[in-house]
């Protein structure tokens, strides 16, 4: 996997570089639009993520040079501008998703993985781990061919999960995730806990591996 | 008490009138009934000395029989020693013709005839002069009193043409608020206080509506400034956990800085919620319908609620329409209904009821009163809860505002916390 991160700020574009490399992917780094434009117009990305205030204009600039151009990387917005319009006038101009500042790294990762999938295997929506096949058009979860019977917040975390497998998620990550807009309104995390214990025992109960650890209490792994 | 300004100019001036009236009328009359028994006495002097220099000479003692006979207002009477000189004096006498008794001015002097002394007697009426003296203080009075009626209706309206720019003014700035947007129109005059006054009006409130303005952006910027160092911290935080290493106490610590960052996130993330609603940001409105907003947030707000050990009912939920901006709607329920959630205690009770454009949401929780004053007020909250971030209530009411609507606080006898809103 190729990701093209366009952020001016280094210490958050070496924290990004950081988890998707020991993740697999191949990062590569630039913090102007201009070397933006260049990279654009050599390669080929998985996904690109784009700050949108860098230092020597506009990047949404550079979305509509990748349109131009006739590209069909996938493109993320990760911007401070969190308001409605900045991400109405992203999502209109071509971009894939909107993450606003600040975000967690396991929330951006699943973003990213959610548009390599759509833009490498449109049609068949399907996540592996082992012997848990995730069906992502259809909603289901099976276990060696045995559907489950998931929430929406079981499914959820589930994807979110595998798609962050043998990495530290904290609690308040997790919590966010599942919250979506109103992770401002969050009153306890209490609820993750709840959504763990239950996702875990539904997956033990059909016969699947017990892959979810819990960390000092700071979050949940998935222990491949 | 105050008084309007016109019927404060109108009430000193009726005062000063009636002053004026009540004290010139008796000081008329005084000096009206003064000179005309000045007039009387006059008369009676000229008939005493047309009587000394014109009938005395062929006068005698017999006369005075035919004399006293003929002569109604001048007599002859008999000597009084002690009248020397012509003496004044006030009489009544029997009116024949009317009946009753009227005043007189007299005159007595003392008169030679044939070498005999006796007394000359006259009199006048004064029961014309009195007349006189009434007849010409009604006219005063009506003309006065007619002068002072016309005075008063003129002074009012034209005081009220005179200010009516002002009180123009006054109706425009009180409906006037300096952070919505639009310019203040204040009406056009020739009057040059009042011209200063809306020159003086226009400055503040521009000097104003730049500050709010400066003030709103200094916020916004802020809070996005600190967007990026929050975005570091926390992606530097997701990686140090990776740390094969981790102990249960750096567990402990970093749980600690996960949690603080969070309430900073909220705290950045509602300030700027609350410049852009300030700024005007979200003024499309449109036909909104609370029921459904509640429906919506009904998942995560049970989830919230089971985590915090709180029962959330829905009394009466009734199709509700208003006229809204969506997501401001949407805001303002959230904020309300997780403060319920969280703002109770472990078994408590979220009641909720929406219905007669109102609604309702009572919680149970401190039992005490909140400071109805200060609820409503940035970081107002309660300094003994740890979460939340005292901007909730704040936007709230900003939202409210906004639409023209109302809230209310009370703390109720069964020990609930009342929060209602009315769409109108």
């Amino acid at each position: 996997m190729k990701l093209l991160l366009i952020e001016d700020e280094p210490e958050l574009a070496r924290n990004i570089t950081d988890y998707f490399s020991s993740n697999g992917f191949r990062c590569e780094w630039v913090s102007t639009l201009s070397d933006a434009k260049e990279k654009i117009g050599m390669y080929n990305y998985d996904c690109i993520l784009l700050d949108l205030m860098l230092p020597d204009g506009d990047g949404l600039k550079a979305l509509k040079y990748l349109k131009s151009e006739q590209k069909e990387d996938g493109v993320i917005i990760i911007s401070a501008k969190n308001g409605l319009e900045n991400k109405l006038e992203g999502l209109e101009t071509g971009a894939d998703d909107y993450l606003s500042k600040p975000f967690h790294l396991p929330e951006l990762m699943a973003r990213v993985q959610a548009i390599v999938r759509r833009k490498q295997f449109s049609g068949n929506n399907q996540v592996s781990f082992e012997e848990i096949t995730i069906n992502l058009s259809a909603h289901t979860v099976a276990v060696n061919k045995n559907t489950l019977a998931l929430t929406r917040s079981e499914f959820n975390l589930l994807l979110y999960l595998i798609g962050n497998k043998n990495r530290v998620l904290s609690k308040n990550a997790i919590a966010e995730h599942l919250s979506g807009d109103m992770a401002d309104l969050m009153v306890n995390h209490d609820f993750v806990y709840a959504h763990i214990k239950n996702l875990k025992k539904k997956l033990v109960d059909a016969g699947a591996g017990d892959y979810i650890k819990s960390v000092y209490g700071l979050g949940y792994k998935w222990h491949a | 008490m105050t008084k309007k300004l016109l019927d404060k100019t109108i009430r000193l001036y009726l005062v000063f009138s009636a002053a004026v009236l009540l004290f010139t009328v008796p000081v008329f009359y005084g000096i009206l009934k003064t000179l005309h028994l000045e007039e009387a006495e006059e008369m009676l002097m000229l008939r005493l000395q047309e009587f000394r220099e014109q009938t005395l000479p062929t006068f005698h003692t017999a006369d005075i029989i035919v004399w006293n006979k003929w002569n109604q207002d001048v007599k002859i009477l008999a000597s009084e020693p002690h009248i020397t000189l012509p003496n004044f004096g006030n009489a009544e006498y029997l009116d024949v013709v009317e009946k009753d008794m009227e005043p007189f001015r007299t005159i007595k002097a003392p008169v030679v005839i044939d070498g005999m002394p006796f007394v000359y007697f006259a009199r006048s009426s004064l029961l014309q002069t009195d007349d006189l003296i009434g007849s010409i203080l009604l006219v005063y009075g009506t003309a006065i009193l007619l002068l002072l009626i016309g005075l008063a209706l003129f002074t009012r309206t034209y005081s009220r043409k005179l200010w009516e720019p002002f009180y123009l003014q006054l109706a425009r700035l009180e409906s006037y608020q300096i952070d919505k947007t639009g310019p203040l129109f204040l009406p056009e005059t020739n009057t040059e206080e009042f011209q200063r006054l809306n020159k003086a009006i226009e400055q503040l409130v521009t000097t104003n509506k730049a500050i709010f303005k400066s003030q709103q952006e200094f916020i916004e910027n802020a809070a996005h400034e600190l967007q990026t160092p929050l975005a570091v911290i926390q992606t530097k935080m997701d990686n140090l956990i990776q740390t094969e290493t981790l102990t249960g106490t750096t567990a402990a610590s970093l749980t600690a800085i996960y949690d603080t960052l969070e309430r900073m996130k909220h705290i950045n993330q509602n300030l700027l919620l609350l410049s852009r609603i300030g700024c005007n940001t979200f003024s499309d409105k449109a036909q909104a319908r609370p029921d459904l907003t509640l429906s919506e947030q009904a998942d995560f707000l049970a989830e919230q609620a089971i985590a915090n050990k709180v029962d959330v009912r829905y009394n009466i939920i009734e199709q509700t329409e208003v006229f809204a901006n969506p997501y401001l709607l949407e805001v303002m329920i959230r904020n309300l209904l997780t403060n319920a959630i969280r703002y109770n205690k472990h078994g408590g009770v979220v009641r909720i009821s929406l219905g007669n454009k109102a609604l309702h949401i009572s919680n149970t929780g401190k039992e005490e009163k909140l400071d109805e004053q200060r609820i409503f007020d940035r970081f107002a909250k309660d300094s003994t809860s740890i979460s939340g971030n005292g901007l909730g209530l704040a936007i709230v009411k900003q939202i409210v505002d906004r639409h023209g609507w109302s809230i209310a606080y009370s703390y109720e006898n069964d020990k609930t916390h009342h929060f209602v809103v009315h769409f109108q």
